[in-house]
C-alpha cells in the first residue's frame, strides 16, 4: 500500500494538484515528458512567442514552488510506460529519457553552450528555434529544472558511413567554429593517417550526407584534408585518458605485424595507445605499403604520407623496413623471439593478370610495378603509346603518371561503361582534362609483339549483359568486332591479390591460397595468436576499410593479450543512422565549396599535387554547411568547458518503478490521451473507482478542478487502511505562541547589533565565467575587502552549489561571521518567489539561509549578473564599477536592516463549513473523511436547491444530492441543522465561530471555513445566515470586491481561495447553476482546507508592515489606502485609536507605509532607511 | 576606452536612479539581462515591492544626494498586484513633478514608465532614451552642493 501521488503532466493543473497534494505532506511524483517544466500548454498556434514567454512567466513562481517543494519529486524527460494495481496500490513504471547532463551538478552557467559548436536544425515535430545542441531547453534560463540538456538525435549518417567509425559530423562543426587543432583531435582520436585519408579517401560520408538532399554533400573528405595540414593535434591527454589506457608500452614487443600498409600501421598504433608495444616488418625499403608505393605523388605527395607515419613511429612502434617475412625470417621465428600475438597485414601487391596472350612481352608492365618504380625512384622504360587496360584507381593513377611523362598518348580501356567504373568519376574528369583517352566496353584478346616487344593490343567490343554478383553488369564479347590499337607500352590495372608466398603452402589460414581466412569480426585466423588485416584478409577495399580493419585488429589483440573474450559486446551490425526528414524544414541552399585544383597547363610534366584543398576561410564556409542532423556531433567541447564534469554523454534511459496510491493526470489533451498508450493489463481507466483521475480544465475556473482532483487523492489515501495515522506528514510542529525568528534581513534573533559591530563577509560568484567574463571578479574582491565592517571578501565559482555554500559556511563560522553579502545572481533574501526568480537562485538560497538555522548569519543578496555584467557586456569596467557600488549599496542595506521573522502559528484541525448545497455537502464530505472535525452548518432539505431548481439539470441536481448525503452521513461530519451563523473572529488557523442553533448560542474554534456560496450566502436568500445579522465583519473582507482578485503570487485565478487567508469559497459562478461544477468547487474548496488544516502553520509574509505605536496618531491614513482592509484603527485603550496590522490579509505592498504621515509604519525589508542606505551607496 | 556608438550622446557622467516594482518591471529587468539588452552602465536600480511604496522623501532623498535623473520603474495599471500601486505611483508622480518645479530642478530629471511583465528589451530602451535624455539635461543643480558637502 503506497502512500504517495503521481501526478501526469507539468501543465498548471498537474501542478496545481502535486502541490496541493505535497502541501498536505502527500509524496508525490511529478512526471513531465518534456525536459523541463511546461505550465502553458495551452500554446495556441496564433499565439506570438512573446506572447507564450510571458504567460510562461506569469506561471513561474508556481512551477518554481513546486521544483523546490520537499514533498515533490520531478521526473523531467520521462513518460509512464506500464501501470499495474489498483487504487491505493499502483505500480508505475516510468522511463526517463537521459539529459547527458547530471542535473544535480549543473549549474547552468552556459560554458557548455558556448562553447558547443553544434547549431541544431529544427525538425518538423522538434523545438522550432535553432538552438546549440547542448540548450537550456524552452525557457531559455527559465527553464526548471535549470538544468542544460543535449539534443542527441542518434548516429548521423555521415558518422554511420564511415568505416572507421570517425565522428564526422563532430569534427565538422568544430571546423565551422574556427577549432582545427580540436577537430583534428576527433580525426585522430579515430584514425591515424589524417593527411592521407584527406586526400585519397573514398568518402563514403559524402555519399550518405544529410545535405545531399537539398544540393550536395558537405566537402567531407576536403575539410578533414584542410585540419590535418594546417594544425597539429593537441594530443590532449582527457581524450587519451577517455580511450582507456595511458600511453604506457610494455618493455617488451609483444606483437608482430607483418607488412607496414595501412591495415599493419593502424594496428600497432592502436596497440600502442593500448598500451602494447608492437614491431612492424616490411618487406620494402620503405614503411606505408599501398599508400607509399601503390600513389602517385601528384595525388599523395611523399612528404604528406611520410608526416602520417613519422606520427604513428613517434608512438614507439619499430618498422623494419626491407624485413621480408619468408626466406630468411619465418611465422615460426617470429613466434620463437617470443612475439605473442600475429598479424598477417601484407596488402594485396601482387597483380592478377590479363590471362591472354602476351603479357609476357617487354613493355607489359603490370600497375603495381608501374607506380612502385616511380614511389622508388626506381629506373622504368616507358613508350610514347601507353595502353592501360582496367578502369579501377590504379589504371586512373597509372594512366595520369604516363601522361606526365611526355607520351604521345595515353588511353584506358575498360570492359564496362563509365557507369561501372570503380574508380571515382572526379579523378576520371581529372584524367580527362590532362588528356587521357577512354574507351569504354573494349577488353583485349591479346598483346602482340614484334621482336619480343609491345606493338599493340588487339581488342575486341562489348555489350552489357545481366548484373553479376558484384551488381554490376557483365560484359559480354561482341562478335566480329575486334581491332587493334597501337602500343609500345601496356600497362596491366585489372586487380591486385595478396602475395601469401611466405606461407610456403600452408594452407591453414588461408583458402585456396587467395585470402587469409579470418572472422571479420575480431580479424582472427584459427590459429590463435594469428591475425590478418586489410586485403590481406578479404577481397580489395578502399583504404579506409584497411584501417577499419587495423582498428578491430588491435582490439582483439588487447583482448587476447588480456586472456579476455575476443567477441563479448563487439558487433558487425552496421549502425543505424538517424532518419532526418527535411521536408518541413527551411534549409537555405549553399553551393558546395569548389576544391581548388592545380590548373592543366601545370599539371603535365610534372608531380605537383593536383588537389590543393581549401583555404581556413573556405574551410569554415564549408564546414557551416553542415546541418548537423544528428544534434549532437559529441565532439566533447562541453566537458572541456564545463568545471563541475557535470556532463554525461554515455548516460543511458533509465526505467523507474514507483508505488503510489493514486494517479492524476494534468489537463494537457495530449497527455490524456497518452494514457490510452499506457500498458495497464486490462485495468479499465474510465472507471471512476479506479484511483487514476482526469483533470478537466476550463479557461474560466482553471485550478478548482486540480485542487479538486487533489481533494479526491487526499480522500483515497486516508481511505487506504494502512496509512490512516501516516499519510500526512505536518512538516513543521510549533507552539502556538511560538515565534520563530527565521531569515533575519539583516540583523540576527540572538545577538543585539547595536552593542557589537557587526563582522561581514562578502562572497562575490564569477558564475564559471559568465560573471568573470565581464566584471573584474579579483578587482571586486580587492575592493570589498578594504570596505567598513568586511572581515572577509572572497570569489567563489559557483555560489549555487552545495559545495560553495558549505565553503561559505565555514569560513562565516572560522571568522564569526555576522553579516554575509553574496554578489551573484539572487536578487532577494525573502522567502518569496516572483516572476523573476529561477530554480538555482531558489536552490542557491535555500542552501545558504533555509539550513543556517543554528548559524544565525544574515543574508543579503546583491544580483550582479543580471543587473550587471549581462547588460553591460560591452563595458567592462564601467561593468566593474557598477557592481562595486551595487555590493556596496547590499552591504549599507544589510547594515540597515532590522530582525524579520517568519512567523508560524498553529492551525485547528477543525474546519467549517457554512452552507449546505452541493458544494458545501461536497467540500464537508471530502474533509470529514480525512479526519478533520468538520461542522456543516446551513444545511437543510432544500439547500441551494431554489437555484437548480429552475435549471433544466434539477433530476441530476437531486440525484446527485441524495448520492451525497449518503456520503455526508457517513464520512463523520457534524451537521448542526437549524443553525445561523452569528460571528466570525480571529485569524487562518484560529478563527472562533459563533452560531445560533434554536435560540441556542455556541461557540467553537476552527483552523478554516468553506462557505457555499450557492445557499444564498451573499443573496441572502434562504441564507444560512440569520436573516437579521450583518455578515459577520470578517468575513466582508472574503467578499471584498476588486478588479482582481488573484493574490500575489498567484496569477492564475484561484476562484475556491478568497482573500482572507482559511476562508474558501465554493458554489460560485457555473459552481451555483451546475452540477458537476458545484461538486469540482466543493473538492477544490476541501483541498484548499486540507493543506491549511495538514500543514498545521501558516507563513507570514516577510514584507509585513509593522506599526511604532508611539508614532502612530490614528489618522486612519493607512486604512484607506489599505485595499486588503489589513491594517485598521483599533481602541488600544478607551478612546486612543492605533493601526494595528493583520498579518494574515497584509499582502506587504507598502502602500501604507508611503502615506503615513507620521513614519510609524515600517516595512521589514524595505524600510525607509534601508532604502536610504542603498541611494546613499549608490550616489557616493 | 571608446563608447558604444549606441551611446556616444550620452554624458557618462551622469547619475542614475531607478526604483523598481519587485513585480512586473522588476522581471523586465531580469529579462533585459538574460537577452543581454544593454542598457548604461551608470543607471542603478533599487528596488521596492511597490511603487506605491514610494513616497516623495524618498525621491527628494536621491536628488539630495547628487542623482542627476530619477526613473520610477513600474507595472500597468490593471497588472498591478497590489491593485493600486501604479495609480498610487502616478499621483506621486505629478506631486514630485511640482515639488522639483518648485526646488529648481528641472521635472524632466524624474520620469515613470510602465514596464509590462517580462519586456526586457521594452525597459533597456526606456532606461537608455531617459538616459540620453537626462544626458542632455546635463549635472543636477545639486550636484555642487552635494560635492560641497562632501569635502566639509
Amino acid at each position: 500500500m503506497s502512500r504517495g501521488a503521481l501526478v501526469i503532466g507539468s501543465d498548471i493543473q498537474g501542478v496545481q494538484t502535486a502541490l496541493d497534494l505535497a502541501d498536505c505532506g502527500i509524496k508525490v511524483t511529478l512526471i513531465e515528458q518534456s525536459p523541463c517544466l511546461q505550465a502553458n500548454n495551452a500554446k495556441s498556434p496564433g499565439e506570438s512567442r512573446l506572447g507564450n514567454h510571458i504567460e510562461s512567466l506569469r506561471l513561474m513562481p508556481k512551477l518554481l514552488k513546486a521544483a523546490n517543494h520537499p514533498n515533490i519529486n520531478i521526473l523531467t524527460n520521462a513518460s509512464v510506460e506500464k501501470v499495474r494495481g489498483t487504487k491505493g496500490d499502483f505500480q508505475v513504471t516510468v522511463v526517463q529519457q537521459p539529459r547527458y547532463i547530471n542535473a544535480g551538478i549543473c549549474t547552468s552557467c552556459g560554458r557548455c553552450e558556448l562553447e558547443c559548436p553544434v547549431n541544431v536544425i529544427p525538425l518538423a515535430g522538434g523545438t522550432p528555434d535553432r538552438h546549440k545542441a547542448i540548450h537550456r531547453p524552452d525557457h531559455g534560463l527559465k527553464s526548471i529544472p535549470s538544468t542544460y540538456i543535449i539534443e542527441k538525435r542518434g548516429v548521423p549518417p555521415c558518422t554511420a558511413a564511415c568505416p572507421a567509425g570517425i565522428n564526422v559530423q563532430g569534427y565538422i562543426s568544430l571546423i565551422s567554429k574556427g577549432k582545427f587543432a580540436e577537430a583534428l583531435d576527433l580525426i585522430t582520436e579515430a584514425v591515424a593517417f589524417p593527411r592521407v585519408l584527406g586526400r585519397v579517401c573514398t568518402h563514403p560520408c559524402e555519399e550518405a550526407c544529410t545535405r545531399c538532399k537539398v544540393d550536395q554533400a558537405v566537402s567531407i573528405c576536403t575539410l578533414k584534408r584542410f585540419v590535418a595540414d594546417n594544425s597539429s593535434p593537441r594530443s590532449s591527454l582527457r581524450r587519451t585518458q577517455a580511450s582507456g589506457n595511458a600511453l604506457e608500452p610494455t618493455s617488451r614487443p609483444r606483437v608482430a605485424i607483418i607488412g607496414a600498409g595501412p591495415a599493419g600501421l593502424t594496428t600497432a598504433r592502436d596497440l600502442a595507445r593500448l598500451g602494447h608495444r608492437s614491431t612492424v616488418f616490411e618487406a620494402l625499403p620503405i614503411p606505408g605499403g599501398m599508400i607509399s608505393v601503390g600513389m602517385p605523388r601528384f595525388r599523395l605527395p611523399r612528404e604528406v604520407r611520410q608526416a602520417d607515419i613519422e606520427d604513428i613511429i613517434r608512438l614507439g612502434i619499430e618498422i623494419r623496413t626491407s624485413t621480408p617475412i619468408g626466406k630468411e625470417l619465418t611465422l615460426d621465428d617470429l613466434k620463437r623471439q617470443g612475439y605473442e600475438a600475429i598479424v598477417i597485414a601484407v596488402g594485396t601487391h601482387r597483380n592478377q593478370r590479363l590471362g591472354i596472350p602476351g603479357e609476357g612481352l617487354a613493355g607489359v608492365i603490370n600497375s603495381i610495378t608501374f607506380l612502385q618504380a616511380f614511389n622508388l625512384k626506381q629506373p622504368i622504360t616507358v613508350g610514347h603509346k601507353v595502353v592501360v587496360i582496367g578502369g579501377g584507381y590504379s589504371a586512373i593513377d597509372s594512366a595520369r603518371t604516363a601522361i606526365r611523362l611526355h607520351c604521345e598518348r595515353v588511353l584506358i580501356l575498360y570492359r564496362r561503361s563509365l557507369e561501372e567504373m570503380p574508380a571515382n568519376p572526379e579523378e576520371v574528369v581529372e584524367a580527362q582534362e590532362e588528356g587521357v583517352d577512354f574507351k569504354y566496353l573494349v577488353a583485349p584478346i591479346r598483346i602482340i609483339g614484334q621482336e619480343g616487344k609491345v606493338v599493340g593490343v588487339e581488342c575486341i567490343r562489348m555489350g552489357l549483359g545481366e548484373p553479376d554478383r558484384s551488381g554490376r553488369r557483365r560484359p559480354i564479347p561482341i562478335e566480329g568486332s575486334d581491332f587493334f590499337v597501337e602500343a609500345d607500352t601496356v600497362v596491366v590495372a585489372v586487380g591486385q591479390r595478396p602475395d601469401l608466398s611466405f606461407l610456403r603452402g600452408d594452407t591453414t589460414l588461408t583458402e585456396g591460397g587467395k585470402h587469409i581466412i579470418v572472422n571479420p569480426l575480431t580479424m582472427a585466423t584459427k590459429v590463435p595468436g594469428i591475425f590478418a588485416a586489410g586485403d590481406a584478409a578479404r577481397p580489395s577495399a578502399p583504404l579506409i576499410n584497411a584501417i577499419a580493419d587495423g582498428r578491430r585488429t588491435a582490439v582483439s589483440i588487447d583482448r587476447f593479450l588480456r586472456g579476455e573474450d575476443l567477441q563479448e559486446r563487439r558487433s558487425l551490425d552496421k549502425v543505424v543512422p538517424i532518419e532526418v526528414n527535411l521536408d518541413e524544414v527551411d534549409v537555405p541552399l549553399i553551393e558546395r565549396q569548389p576544391i581548388p585544383c592545380l590548373l592543366h597547363e601545370y599539371r603535365v610534366g610534372n608531380f605537383e599535387e593536383v588537389c590543393l584543398g581549401f583555404t581556413a576561410e573556405v574551410a569554415v564556409k564549408e564546414a557551416k554547411r553542415c546541418l548537423s542532423c544528428a544534434g549532437c556531433g559529441e565532439c566533447l567541447e562541453c566537458e572541456l568547458a564545463c568545471e563541475l564534469e557535470a556532463i554525461e554523454h554515455d548516460a543511458i534511459p533509465k526505467q523507474i518503478e514507483i508505488e503510489v496510491g493514486a494517479i492524476a493526470i494534468g489537463g494537457n489533451p495530449d497527455i490524456q490521451q497518452n494514457v490510452q498508450m499506457w500498458d495497464t493489463e486490462g485495468m479499465d481507466l474510465a472507471d471512476r473507482r479506479s484511483g487514476i483521475y482526469l483533470i478537466q480544465a476550463s479557461p474560466e475556473a482553471p485550478l478548482s478542478p486540480a485542487s479538486a482532483v487533489a481533494s479526491k487523492i487526499m480522500v483515497d489515501l486516508a481511505k487506504c487502511p494502512q496509512s490512516e495515522k501516516e499519510h500526512y506528514r505536518v512538516i513543521e510542529e510549533t507552539n502556538e505562541t511560538d515565534v520563530l525568528p527565521q531569515i533575519c534581513n539583516g540583523a540576527k534573533g540572538q545577538r543585539a547589533l547595536s552593542s557589537s559591530e557587526p563582522r561581514v563577509g562578502i562572497f562575490v560568484c564569477a558564475c564559471g565565467g559568465s560573471i568573470s567574463e565581464v566584471i573584474d571578479v579579483p578587482s571586486v574582491v580587492e575592493y570589498c575587502r578594504e570596505l567598513d565592517s568586511t572581515i572577509l571578501s572572497e570569489q567563489v565559482g559557483y555560489a549555487c552549489t552545495d559545495e560553495t555554500a558549505e565553503e561559505i559556511k565555514d569560513l562565516a563560522r572560522q571568522h564569526d561571521i555576522t553579516h554575509i553579502v553574496l554578489a551573484a545572481c539572487s536578487c532577494c533574501n525573502l522567502g518569496q518567489i516572483c516572476f523573476s526568480c529561477s530554480d538555482r537562485r531558489l536552490q542557491c538560497k535555500s542552501n545558504l539561509v533555509d539550513s543556517n538555522q543554528q548559524d544565525n548569519i544574515c543574508y543579503e543578496f546583491v544580483n550582479i549578473r543580471e543587473h550587471c555584467a549581462w547588460v553591460h557586456n560591452s563595458r567592462p569596467e564601467a561593468a566593474t564599477a557598477k557592481a562595486k557600488s551595487l555590493i556596496r549599496a547590499g552591504l549599507a542595506r544589510a547594515k540597515e536592516s532590522q530582525p524579520l521573522a517568519k512567523r508560524k502559528h498553529n492551525v485547528e484541525r477543525s474546519v467549517l463549513v457554512v452552507g449546505g448545497g452541493l458544494s458545501g455537502m461536497q467540500a464537508a464530505t471530502d474533509l470529514a473523511v480525512q479526519g478533520f472535525q468538520t461542522i456543516l452548518i446551513g444545511h437543510d432539505e432544500r439547500s441551494g436547491e431554489n437555484r437548480f431548481a429552475y435549471h433544466s439539470l434539477s433530476e441530476q441536481f437531486r440525484s446527485a444530492r441524495h448520492h451525497l448525503k449518503g456520503e455526508l452521513t457517513r464520512s463523520g461530519a457534524t451537521v448542526l441543522n437549524g443553525t445561523n451563523l452569528i460571528n466570525v473572529d480571529g485569524t487562518a488557523g484560529r478563527y472562533q465561530v459563533s452560531v445560533t442553533q434554536n435560540g441556542k448560542s455556541r461557540r467553537f474554534a476552527v483552523g478554516a471555513i468553506v462557505i457555499d456560496m450557492s445557499s444564498g450566502l451573499d443573496g441572502r436568500e434562504n441564507s444560512s445566515v440569520a436573516p437579521d445579522a450583518e455578515l459577520p465583519s470578517l468575513l466582508v473582507k472574503a467578499f471584498r470586491s476588486g478588479k482582481n482578485r488573484q493574490m500575489v503570487g498567484q496569477p492564475v485565478l484561484e476562484t475556491v481561495v478568497s482573500r482572507l487567508p482559511g476562508v474558501f469559497l465554493c458554489g460560485t459562478g457555473q459552481g451555483a447553476v451546475d452540477v458537476a461544477e458545484a461538486l469540482v468547487q466543493g473538492s477544490a474548496a476541501a483541498s484548499k482546507a486540507s493543506v491549511l488544516l495538514s500543514k498545521g502553520t501558516i507563513d507570514i509574509k516577510q514584507t509585513l508592515v509593522t506599526v511604532d505605536h508611539q508614532r502612530c496618531r490614528g489618522c486612519a491614513t493607512c486604512e484607506s489606502v489599505c485595499q486588503f482592509g489589513a491594517i485598521m484603527l483599533t481602541e488600544k485603550i478607551p478612546g486612543v485609536y492605533r493601526a494595528e496590522v493583520d498579518e494574515g490579509l497584509c499582502q506587504g505592498c507598502g502602500i501604507c507605509v508611503a502615506r503615513c504621515p507620521s513614519g510609524a509604519l515600517s516595512q521589514s525589508g524595505y524600510s525607509d532607511s534601508q532604502l536610504i542606505a542603498s541611494l546613499e551607496a549608490i550616489l557616493a | 576606452m571608446t563608447k558604444p556608438k549606441e551611446y556616444q550622446d550620452i554624458d557618462f557622467e551622469t547619475r542614475i536612479v531607478g526604483f523598481v516594482c519587485n513585480w512586473d518591471a522588476y522581471s523586465g529587468v531580469e529579462m533585459a539581462g538574460v537577452n543581454r539588452k544593454e542598457y548604461p552602465t551608470n543607471v542603478k536600480l533599487v528596488k521596492v515591492m511597490c511603487l506605491g511604496r514610494l513616497h516623495l522623501g524618498l525621491i527628494l532623498k536621491a536628488f539630495e544626494l547628487g542623482a542627476d535623473g530619477v526613473i520610477l520603474l513600474g507595472c500597468p495599471p490593471e497588472d498591478c498586484h497590489y491593485e493600486s500601486g501604479t495609480a498610487m505611483a502616478k499621483e506621486l508622480f505629478t506631486q514630485t513633478k511640482k515639488v522639483l518645479n518648485l526646488l529648481g530642478i528641472d521635472q524632466n530629471r524624474l520620469a515613470l514608465v510602465e514596464v509590462p511583465l517580462g519586456r526586457g528589451d521594452l525597459l533597456a530602451k526606456q532606461v537608455s532614451t531617459f538616459v540620453r535624455r537626462v544626458g542632455r539635461i546635463g549635472s543636477s543643480p545639486l550636484q555642487s552642493s552635494v560635492e560641497a558637502a562632501r569635502l566639509a
